[in-house]
């Protein structure tokens, strides 16, 4: 039982991960059409950025942490102003070719200004684990799915509360009625890729502690991202934290009982499954028109 | 009688788009008209297999083909043009039409991989049966003209051209004179007629009165969904339940 | 003169030509095994990128999973000799076999997606295969990867860089041809036409799915014969080869070069090969560099180097028949 237990908060731990990067994966699909393939380099940036402000730098958690995830949020800005806006009228296959290259190209700059190595974040409240019915779950697992269960809060309130996140959303349902009701649908996309970049490198700066981070982490990260996005169904915030939570238990409890071996198959096996058998993922699918 | 329907209907959601709507086809030129919503592209898109009714029959010759797909219609001889005009951008005239010709030709991968003389020997015919036909449609300058560069109303010609190379029995026209000026609307009004007079069935759907008067054989009028009328030019122009639909709508 | 010499260009003949005159001639300038390395390993991209392109630039479909093919070509050619006694020979037409085979089986429901859809599945089955043969240690060496027997043609060691650069070579022409072949046919044409209209090219009679589904395969067997010279070429295989970053370079090099063009994707495997060769010294740049190319070509060469200096050419006056 003990062993179960620690297996399902491995994979609740690590599936809020996931579901914080679908989140940001989401924010974008849902203000503009385009899935970002670069999603994966954000949540790079923030574990990164933390550790060479933490360690270079040497600056307290406390003050790195915001710090790293403002610098996500500025090279999200940047992407969307020098890489999505001029191709806003591209074809879908050009956009995913770009937000490809713009992740390869973030990483190829982490590389050339950090180099390859392995790099740890101090985790956020000690390492000293916390027994639970005999499971030894380290205290930032706590931080982790906290952090979650207020960004949810925090979206919701933003998305249904502000008049900007209705803006937001208004988009892709009509882009020309939501012109002439005044929105600045160039300002929504830049912020949807900022809030984007925020969820990402939140996520990064979470996962970090417990998992390393280099300067390729993003790839794996952004596509099991998507992946969970994809199983909770494309375009719904619920979606995207069911997905996470789901990959994440499906993965953890694959590894432990069946192989560990194939750990990593598992995000796309259910990716396969879920495209081939229903496409609209486990809530369903919005279709959002393309901005 | 070619293509026929039985008690054919199609609804979205709980809407009825089209209510169950029998009527035939035989050789001439038939026209669908009504104000907008009435389930003139519904039926179309019933006709032509993109969508699958809600209840109904579809039959050609006799035989039903409700279920079968689009490929599979056009081979039986049934074409179709768009309204918002779906040609291939990225070739030019001549491709456009040598691709309507399509079922015709040998589609081996094996003997288009090795360019076996079956296969050269049918694409050169193929272009030159193509370009019969542009120049039949007036499109004789444009040959090798890239699709993306000619005007609008040489494009509506084009998808004609294209049907036509696929030697349809029944041709069903979907706004042939939408966004064309009068003499534009004039010469394609004198190629539909030239088609039809050559044997091929054409059925359309149109907005432009004078031009559905001056070519239709038989009328149907649809609205919201329902059959109000049917009947000859000077019947239909009479019949005050059509009337009252446009009107009713323009008043709307 | 120069209409006729524009008109054998733009069909193609002239490409061709120039090919084979450039693959006679560069022994020239060949001084050493690894120079003949590298032009095999061009040559080798330049096969799959020409397969890749008739499923992306002409069928306007998509795949972010092609490295997988070429890998189990690349696996075939290496495992079955070593570990079950298979003939060399042999192995290339097995491999093209099981990789075409794997292709139909998922062609069929993983074309129906599309856009996004169809990018992730592909990716996601890249990425199986590419972690099964990370894993099955016991058959394929696993990370480690696996060393490739030599072939033996009568008695003859199949040997040496020069000599797979000829071979190589030879398959780069033959490919080159049939792909030009193939998009002057009516099932090239078609092709092209479900690229631009799914809609209008059923209408015209296509049966859409079931091209989409062999062109899919096509150029997966194509991949997966590249894979397997790959192998013969270079002695050794690594799981690298059908890793999901492999597949991007893939794709890259057709994008870069020219979708539906035949000789872009030539031309974007020679480039993108290349560009590792002329950073030497400054690996780390690489990565920064490939992912600034494939943006930048994105926005302003949407098509691709060769089509859009086609089209520069084209806006030259010059009459039409």
């Amino acid at each position: 039982m003990a062993e179960f237990l620690q297996i399902l908060a491995a994979g609740i731990t690590v599936g809020a991960i996931y579901a914080l990067i679908a989140l940001g994966f989401s924010v974008i699909y849902n203000t503009s059409g385009v899935i970002n393939f670069a999603q994966g380099e954000f949540v790079m940036l923030g574990g990164m950025a933390a550790v060479v402000l933490c360690q270079s730098a040497h600056l307290p958690l406390v003050i790195a942490i915001p710090l790293a995830v403002a610098i996500a949020v500025l090279a999200g800005l940047l992407v969307e102003r020098l890489a999505i806006e001029p191709a806003r009228q591209s074809s879908l296959t050009t956009l995913i070719i770009i937000t490809i290259g713009v992740s390869i190209s973030i990483r190829g700059f982490v590389e050339v200004v950090l180099g390859k190595a392995f790099h740890r974040l101090p985790a956020f409240s000690g390492d000293a684990p916390i027994d639970i019915g005999g499971a030894e779950v380290a205290p930032q697992a706590f931080w982790v799915l906290g952090s979650l269960v207020v960004v949810m809060l925090a979206l919701a309130w933003f998305f249904n509360g502000t008049r900007t996140g209705k803006a937001m959303r208004a988009i892709p349902q009509n882009r020309l009625a939501a012109e002439l009701m005044g929105i600045d649908v160039k300002a929504m996309l830049r912020l949807s890729f900022a809030l984007s970049a925020l969820l990402g490198a939140l996520a990064g700066v979470l996962t970090a502690p417990l998992t390393l981070t280099k300067y390729d982490v993003g790839v794996m990260l952004g596509l099991k991202g998507f992946a969970a996005a994809i199983i909770g169904g494309l375009g719904t915030a619920s979606g995207a934290v069911l997905g996470g939570l789901l990959l994440g238990i499906t993965e953890a409890l694959a590894a432990g009982y069946v192989s560990s071996a194939y750990k990593d198959a598992v995000a796309f096996i259910m990716i396969l499954a879920m495209l081939l058998l229903a496409p609209g993922g486990v809530f369903g699918w919005r279709r959002v028109q393309r901005v | 009688m070619l293509l026929e329907t039985r008690d054919l209907s199609r609804g979205f959601g709980g809407v009825l788009a089209l209510q169950p709507f029998s009527f035939s086809i035989e050789r001439g030129i038939t026209a669908v008209i009504g104000p907008n919503g009435a389930g003139k592209t519904t039926l179309f898109n019933l006709l032509s297999g993109i969508y699958q009714p809600s209840s109904g029959q579809v039959l050609w010759r006799g035989a039903d083909i409700t279920e079968l797909d689009v490929a599979g219609r056009a081979r039986l001889g049934i074409q179709r043009t768009f309204q918002n005009l779906q040609i291939f951008f990225g070739m030019t005239a001549i491709e456009n039409v040598m691709v309507g010709a399509t079922q015709h030709l040998h589609l081996g991968l094996l003997a288009s991989l090795l360019s076996l003389p079956t296969i050269r020997r049918e694409t050169s015919r193929a272009r030159e049966e193509a370009a019969l036909l542009l120049r039949r449609v007036g499109l004789g300058r444009y040959l090798d003209a890239r699709a993306d560069a000619m005007p609008y109303g040489a494009l509506k010609r084009l998808e004609i051209a294209r049907s036509l190379a696929a030697k349809p029995e029944l041709l069903l026209l979907d706004e042939p004179a939408a966004g064309l000026n009068p003499s534009e609307t004039e010469e394609i009004g004198a190629l539909i007629r030239a088609i039809a007079a050559d044997g091929t069935a054409a059925l359309l759907v149109e907005h432009d009165m004078r031009l559905v008067m001056a070519l239709a054989e038989r009328i149907i009028v649809l609205d919201q969904g329902r059959e109000i009328a049917r009947g000859s030019a000077e019947e239909i122009r009479a019949n005050p339940a059509v009337i009252e639909a446009y009107l009713g709508a323009e008043a709307a | 003169m120069k209409r006729r010499l524009g008109a054998q260009f733009a069909s193609g003949n002239g490409g061709l030509v120039l090919l084979i005159a450039l693959a006679l001639l560069l022994p020239l300038v060949l001084r050493n095994n690894y120079d003949y390395d590298i032009a095999i390993k061009i040559a080798l991209n330049a096969i799959v990128a020409v397969g890749l392109n008739l499923l992306i630039g002409y069928a306007g479909q998509i795949s972010l999973g092609h490295a997988a093919f070429f890998a189990i070509g690349a696996y075939a050619s290496a495992v079955l000799p070593s570990r079950y006694g298979v003939p060399g020979l042999l192995a290339l037409p097995l491999g093209a076999l099981a990789a075409g085979f794997l292709a139909w089986l998922v062609a069929r429901p993983i074309l129906r997606l599309s856009g996004h859809y169809l990018a992730m599945a592909t990716l996601g089955l890249g990425i199986i295969v590419s972690i099964v043969l990370n894993r099955e240690v016991e058959v394929t060496g696993g990370p480690d990867g696996i060393s490739v027997r030599t072939i033996r043609l009568f008695g003859l060691a199949l040997r040496g860089q020069p000599l797979w650069y000829g071979i190589v070579a030879a398959v780069l022409i033959l490919v080159v041809a049939l792909s030009l072949n193939l998009m002057r046919s009516a099932f090239g044409r078609g092709l092209r036409a479900l690229a631009d209209s799914e809609i209008a090219a059923a209408t015209a009679g296509l049966d859409t799915a079931l091209m989409k589904a062999r062109i899919f395969v096509l150029s997966a067997v194509i991949a997966a014969v590249a894979g397997s010279l790959f192998a013969q070429a270079e002695r050794y295989v690594t799981p690298d080869e059908a890793g999901f970053l492999r597949s991007v370079e893939l794709v890259t090099m057709v994008v870069v070069g020219g979708m539906s063009s035949t000789f872009g994707a030539v031309l974007g495997a020679a480039i993108l090969t290349l560009l590792p060769q002329l950073l030497s010294g400054f690996e780390d740049w690489h990565d920064l560099l490939f992912g600034l190319i494939l943006v930048g070509t994105m926005i302003f060469l949407p098509r691709g180097i060769v089509p859009s200096l086609a089209e520069r050419f084209r806006r030259e006056p010059a009459p039409s028949g």
